[in-house]
């Protein structure tokens, strides 16, 4: 099948050269906030593993390069419909949000930092991190996830290297998606109690970003790349827990990338273009069970909805001495606790530390016992929202919902355009533009 | 590529030959650049430039014999060695990584562009048939059952077995602090005015009536270092006070037994000192009374300097909540309820509740607040529940200590408000001169006024109530009484002094400090029944603590203890 190509613009490639110099020039123009000693014997620092504090103003141009990046891939997926220039987006963005601002701050972290602003008193969100946590959702309100489509580092480098992607059966799809929200509530737990920031823990690609981390995130790394190259963009599909706000958004946005220019013509041919699984076909005329049936088990699930709700929110909330272990405040006590019941002392660094700074234990355990209590809390909320999101799902999944052509299923589509040179009416568009 | 490839007149099956090639090659390249840097690494783990076992031999053997000058440039030879050796290695490993880097793109380039040649027209024929549409829902619909009932399970067991292992102080340190706060401070004097800042002492041993001579009824006397108007707080065998001036302000435990200072912490850390208002006149940079439960001891001074410490004099935490707009000074007192702290910070703008965590000082809530005040809050429980009440120049105002919403308000108030509310008998009651004394029958969050009293007002000493008395102290030294339930005046009586102390009453007797130094205690009734007369010898606008039968009582620069009963206990 041949394939048209629409060039972007020169001027397209004008700004991302221009961005590119200006970052460049401003990188060498950048000061360390805090000098590095120096040794009269030469001794060279070695490079840090984690990307050195930016200049506010770099940190508005990385804000400023966002929201131009935003606005090419929506101009690129929506009005001029070109995947080779989504693609080049792609490389634009693993270059200059991957390589070069070492994958942070990302939106997708960004969540993390917005959830301890809201709800630690001592927590100040910049506003930098503030504006890449909100302009793709803007974003995506208006014109679809073309936030993942080319500019999210961690999506487009999943989006590269998928070579030879294998279909997912839908229902595999449906359960595995349900992890994002997991993930996210996890995420904002943690985040909110001052516990960790677990995505950026996690991050399966900043290590590549970074070029280095421990062996076992390297592995992690790796494995993630050699997967995404079978299956596509795994992280976005069955992980990523910002791309369950940019979902909710894109299904209210105002505008969306079509698979076709034009009407659909129910060819089929578009039906497994999309490796991603986020094509709605249309569903057949006959519904499998009678309208009553169906009345009868959306009524049943509504009425369970408030029962997995208080399910899940009595069972998280007793989860509170097994999450809390993961805020220092609580694994120091724990750990003063057993050397003090042991008889011991001094074990860890951190006991030792803390033994030292003359703070009595029983501060500690007062501490720790408000924050466990805390995740009690917050144990409710979790499970609530897990519980919420269960019942929803299966309602969603007894709703039959009737379509007669194939069109991008909002929510899951990541706007990144494969489909479209699949649509004859597409070729069709191309070849009147290449005649006018 | 396609279109490449006609551009340039290649020829497709080469260029897919050439590709293939390259992809080999590329990925035979990375996967020995792979075990390169495998080895690599496990080689760096193994080299520790601070751990070398033979730097350790060297350096023992140096310290055996230190002015050994050929060994010591040994062990620097050496050091550096492995030094260099160490950043070698993690070069290696960085340059290997873009080396990876690099052949992993090509490899994935060459694949991706022989994918593309291999691409054919799709055939709809060839497509899984699309008719299972309903199916595979009721598939994806059974998963997700099987997935929220996995969820759930791991949940359970994870609960089960992490509860099992919880042991130690740690374990019980949560549940412990709540049943402590809850009970405990029944016994002792937490704060200003008594447990719940109430006036009300809860204690079973109240003070006996056999002695009445002062001289013998005082059992010990003791100077206080720094002048100060906050009362006395008692939590076991410690009594607590503040004092300060404008360069230095200090919190004080004393010994209840012997009047000994236990501990004594100078607080200064307010970075703004020199900006602080004059007020080394009344009523001082000390005014406000500590908060204690037992666990820790919490004092503001009006630098707006917060402080807690532990119950052995530790600092825990310090907040730095700015200088009030205050013309007189913060004097507002602190109260705990459960592991929280409140202040009322009510001042000229920007006014606010807060509640911190007592172990920690993070600020759990704040609220804004509308107007200055110079009362403090009370921690009461009412039919509906626990609610913290306070009181300021314009309004009377209930808040849920545990979320901070307000749960009602009622504008009753004017003047400069001094007097903190009290609270019996499901009444709340307020007063302050140039405006009224109003008793507020709580009606869920439609309270309503009961009664008003517009005679002789208290403007500094808080109303004491029963629930069949309000007594009210003013500063020109008249006593009143009024009925609890009418607001109508049963008695007054006039005192040698005006009274800036609060009444408090502790069993059946109402104790009421004068400022010339006399704490006058009297039966309540319908009529004035005096009892006795204990004077300190010096001035007193302090409020006394009832803690364990005896009576303590801050003069302008003593503290005294005061033993009513026949034993001298």
């Amino acid at each position: 099948m041949s394939r048209a190509v629409v060039r972007p613009k020169s001027w397209v490639m004008f700004i991302l050269l221009a961005i590119c110099l200006i970052n460049s020039a401003a990188l060498a123009q950048d000061p360390a906030r805090f000098p590095k000693p120096e040794f009269e014997s030469g001794y060279q620092q070695p490079p840090t593993q984690t990307p050195p504090p930016r200049s506010t103003g770099r940190e508005w141009m990385d804000v400023f390069v966002l929201a131009v990046a935003l606005g090419l891939t929506s101009y690129f997926a929506l009005k001029k419909r070109s995947r080779r220039a989504i693609w080049a987006m792609a490389v634009f963005s693993v270059i200059y949000f991957g390589f070069i601002r070492e994958g942070c701050v990302c939106a997708v972290g960004s969540l993390q930092n917005v959830s301890a602003a809201l709800f630690l008193s001592d927590y100040v969100i910049p506003l930098t991190v503030l504006a890449f946590f909100v302009i793709p959702l803007i974003f995506t309100l208006f014109f679809g996830r073309t936030f993942c489509a080319a500019v999210c580092p961690l999506g487009a480098v999943q989006d590269l290297v998928m070579v030879k992607p294998v279909p997912v059966a839908g229902w595999l799809q449906e359960v595995l998606g349900l992890f994002r929200y997991v993930y996210l509530g996890f995420a904002v737990l943690f985040a909110a109690t001052g516990s960790a920031f677990l995505i950026c823990r996690y991050d399966p690609f900043v290590s590549i970003f970074r070029m280095g981390n421990d062996f076992g995130m390297m592995l992690y790394s790796i494995g993630f790349v050699a997967l995404s190259i079978f299956v596509a963009r795994p992280y976005c599909r069955f992980l990523c827990p910002y791309g369950v706000l940019l979902g909710w958004m894109s299904q209210l946005s105002k505008k969306h990338l079509t698979i076709t220019p034009d009407s659909c013509h129910v060819c089929r041919l578009c039906e497994t273009s999309c490796p991603m699984g986020a094509i709605d076909k249309p569903t057949p005329e006959k519904l499998p069970v009678t309208r009553e049936q169906g009345i009868r088990r959306l009524g049943v699930l509504l009425i369970f909805v408030p029962v997995m709700i208080a399910i899940g929110g009595g069972t998280f909330s007793r989860l509170d001495v097994f999450l809390s272990k993961m805020h220092p405040t609580v694994s120091l006590a724990e750990k003063i606790d057993l050397e003090n019941r042991t008889g011991t002392a001094g074990t860890t660094v951190e006991t030792l530390t803390f033994r030292s700074s003359g703070t009595p234990a029983e501060t500690l355990f007062a501490e720790a016992g408000i924050i466990r209590k805390r995740f009690r809390i917050g144990g409710w909320l979790l499970g609530g929202f897990l519980g919420l999101i269960l019942g929803v799902k299966l309602i969603g999944l007894s709703i039959f919902r009737t379509s007669t052509e194939y069109e991008p299923n909002r929510a899951a589509c990541f706007s990144c355009g494969r489909c479209f040179s699949y649509c004859p009416n597409e070729h069709q568009r191309l070849e009147n533009i290449r005649h006018y | 590529m396609n279109d490449l490839i006609q551009k340039f007149n290649l020829h497709e099956k080469t260029v897919y030959a050439v590709c293939r090639t390259v992809a080999v090659v590329a990925a035979v390249f990375s996967l020995i650049i792979c075990v390169l840097l495998i080895a690599n690494y496990l080689q760096t783990r193994a080299i520790d430039p601070l751990h070398s076992q033979a730097l350790e031999t060297l350096v023992k053997r140096l310290d055996q014999n230190p002015g050994d000058a050929a060994l010591r440039e040994q062990i620097r030879a050496l050091h550096l060695l492995s030094r260099k050796a160490y950043f070698v290695h993690q070069w290696q490993l960085r340059s290997g990584g873009v080396l990876l880097l690099i052949g992993v793109i090509v490899m994935l380039a060459a694949l991706k562009i022989m994918q593309n040649l291999q691409r054919q027209a799709p055939n709809p024929e060839d497509f899984p048939d699309s008719n299972n549409a309903w199916e595979a829902l009721e598939q994806a619909r059974n998963w997700v059952v099987g997935l929220s009932v996995f969820i759930l399970g791991l949940a359970v067991i994870f609960a089960i077995l992490s509860y099992r292992e919880m042991s130690g102080a740690f374990a019980e340190s949560g549940e412990t602090e709540t049943i402590a706060l809850n009970n405990e401070p029944l016994k002792f004097w937490p704060n200003f005015r008594g447990p719940g800042g109430n006036g009300v002492a809860n204690a079973e041993d109240v003070p006996g009536d056999g002695i009445i001579d002062s001289a013998h009824a005082i059992v010990w006397k003791v100077p206080v270092p720094r002048p100060g108007l906050s009362s006395p707080v008692v939590w076991e065998n410690h009594l607590f006070l503040t004092g300060g001036d404008k360069h230095l302000r200090e919190v004080y435990c004393f010994d209840t037994a012997s009047g000994e200072i236990l501990w004594q912490r100078a607080v200064g850390f307010t970075a703004d000192s020199a900006s602080l208002p004059d007020l080394e006149t009344y009523p001082g940079y000390a005014s406000p009374s500590v908060a204690t439960n037992g666990r820790y001891v919490c004092a503001i001074f009006a630098s707006g300097e917060l402080i807690c410490f532990d119950m052995t004099g530790n600092e825990i935490w310090t907040r730095d909540l700015g200088i009030p707009d205050n013309h007189y000074g913060h004097a507002s007192s602190l109260i705990m309820y459960q592991q929280m702290l409140f202040v009322q910070y009510d001042q000229n703008s920007n006014s606010k509740l807060y509640a911190l965590e007592a172990a920690t000082g993070k600020t759990a809530w704040e609220v804004p607040r509308s107007d200055i005040s110079w009362s403090s809050p009370i921690c009461v429980n009412t039919e509906n529940g626990v609610q913290l009440i306070l009181a300021n120049s314009k309004t009377v105002d209930a808040y849920d200590p545990q979320s901070g919403r307000r749960l009602w308000t009622l504008d009753c108030m004017g003047g400069e408000m001094g007097p903190s509310p009290a609270f019996a008998g499901g009444m709340v009651y307020a007063a302050n001169e140039n405006a009224a004394a109003v008793a507020i029958r709580l009606n869920g969050s439609q309270p309503e006024i009961a009664w008003e009293f517009d005679g002789d007002l208290p403007d500094t000493a808080s109303p004491l109530a029963t629930d069949r008395y309000v007594f009210l102290a003013t500063s020109y030294g008249l006593l009143s009484c009024l009925d609890a339930k009418t607001g109508e005046k049963l008695w007054e009586a006039e005192l040698d002094y005006g009274c800036y102390a609060s009444p408090v009453l502790a069993g059946n007797r109402v104790y009421a400090m004068d400022s010339g130094g006399v704490l006058v205690i009297f039966e309540p009734g319908d009529t004035y029944q005096p009892v006795a007369e204990i004077s300190l010898g010096e001035k007193s606008d302090c409020t006394p603590a009832i803690v364990g039968g005896r009576i303590y009582v801050r003069g302008k620069e003593y503290l005294y203890c005061i033993v009513l009963n026949q034993d001298g206990t």
